[in-house]
């Protein structure tokens, strides 16, 4: 490129002889924060599921971490597309129990419920029963599975709730 | 006499009861600017036109308002609630605390060291063996499906479609132990104490 040009000094010996960006470290170009949009749900044929959630509940987390990542594994074994893999928000619930004399509820316990998802999509209608066999029989105690096909509902339940936007909607309509 | 009335009182009276248009211009017609009835003649310059007006004006103004305050709440992406799992307390990151463990004597380390090639030879056992299930299960289907294709067409057909009954699918986990006969939990209840997070 120094010496593709009209111009005839370009052609000296002391060309580019300024030249030190080449020398700098290479800049990463700063990254836009991405928007968080809603991928496409794909129905699926009749010979194929579209999207679906397996979804692991658990109230005990690393269990259920684990076995989030056994199944995601599995489904890369067996070939099987995973579109996403991600974490639902935790809840917190509060135990309380009645004493056995007395009218007062005492506090048993805080437990914490965490689930995780994992998405695939293209499934055989085929192997779908045989995938179904070889996860319950490895489901580890405690953990609850559901599998469903994915929805727009699933999505928005990930999402922050916006109460001005709905008060605004709901008064303008 | 009071019963006397003066004809053309009369008429004038008879002329304003009625409800239909008058063909005739009516007595006093000049503050009556069309052939409405009485007392229905078109506001005149009044108190009652300039409040409309600014009514109207401040409704709009408001409705602008409002959608541009939706336009910008609009414009604002969705954000993703914050999973407490992946963050980790302050608690735990402010402390400078070293734990400091106890050197492991050679036979300690020997043993730890084979119990670890022992537990990866058993799990690579059991991996197979899934492998192995899963590729007997695959076969036996196929073979299955083939000697249905043989038999008839048609159920082969259908029993290739999708099952639409099997999603929803769910499962409870296995428990350590059956469920205690007769046993009386105590009373209590549970409170949903999630944090809600808006935007």
């Amino acid at each position: 490129a120094l010496l593709a040009s009209h111009r005839s000094y370009r052609s000296r010996p002391t060309h580019g002889i300024g030249r030190f960006k080449y020398l700098l470290p290479k800049e990463v170009p700063k990254r836009r924060k991405e928007k968080v949009q809603m991928k496409e749900i794909s129905a699926g044929t009749e010979y194929q599921y579209g999207d679906i959630n397996i979804q692991l509940t658990s109230h005990d987390l690393c269990l259920v971490e684990r076995f989030a990542q056994y199944v995601h594994r599995l489904c890369n074994r067996l070939c099987i597309r995973v579109t996403e893999s991600y974490a639902m928000p935790t809840k917190t619930n509060e135990v309380l129990f009645l004493e056995e004399r007395g009218s007062k509820m005492q506090l048993d316990a805080v437990l914490t419920t965490h689930q995780r998802v994992v998405q695939i999509r293209g499934l055989s209608s085929t192997f779908a029963p045989i995938l179904l066999e070889v996860i319950q029989s490895s489901q580890p105690e405690g953990v609850h599975l559901l599998m469903k096909q994915h929805t727009e509902a699933d999505f928005k339940s990930r999402l922050k709730a916006r109460p001005e936007l709905e008060e605004l909607l709901a008064e303008m309509s | 006499t009071p019963e006397s009335v003066p004809p053309h009182a009369l008429c004038c009276f008879s002329s304003c009861s009625s409800w239909l248009p008058q063909r005739v211009p009516l007595q006093g017609s000049h503050w009556q600017s069309s052939l409405l009835g009485f007392r229905t003649s078109l506001p005149v310059r009044a108190q009652p036109k300039k409040k409309k007006k600014v009514d109207v004006k401040k409704e709009q103004a408001q409705k602008e308002r409002m959608k541009k305050k939706l336009k910008k709440l609009e414009k604002a992406a969705p954000e993703l609630i914050p999973i407490e799992d992946f963050i980790t307390p302050l608690k735990y990151t402010e402390s400078n605390r070293v734990r400091s463990l106890p050197a492991l004597s050679p036979e300690e380390s020997e043993r730890r060291v084979l119990l670890l090639k022992k537990w990866c030879v058993f799990k690579q056992k059991q991996d197979e063996a899934e492998k192995k299930a899963i590729k007997a299960l695959v076969e036996s289907q196929q073979e299955a499906l083939r000697e249905l294709q043989l038999e008839s067409e048609e159920l082969y057909q259908a029993a290739i479609l999708r099952d639409e009954g099997l999603f929803p699918f769910e499962r409870e986990g296995p428990s350590y132990t059956p469920p205690l006969p007769g046993y009386d939990p105590p009373e209590g209840k549970c409170i949903d104490i999630t944090k809600v997070y808006t935007q």
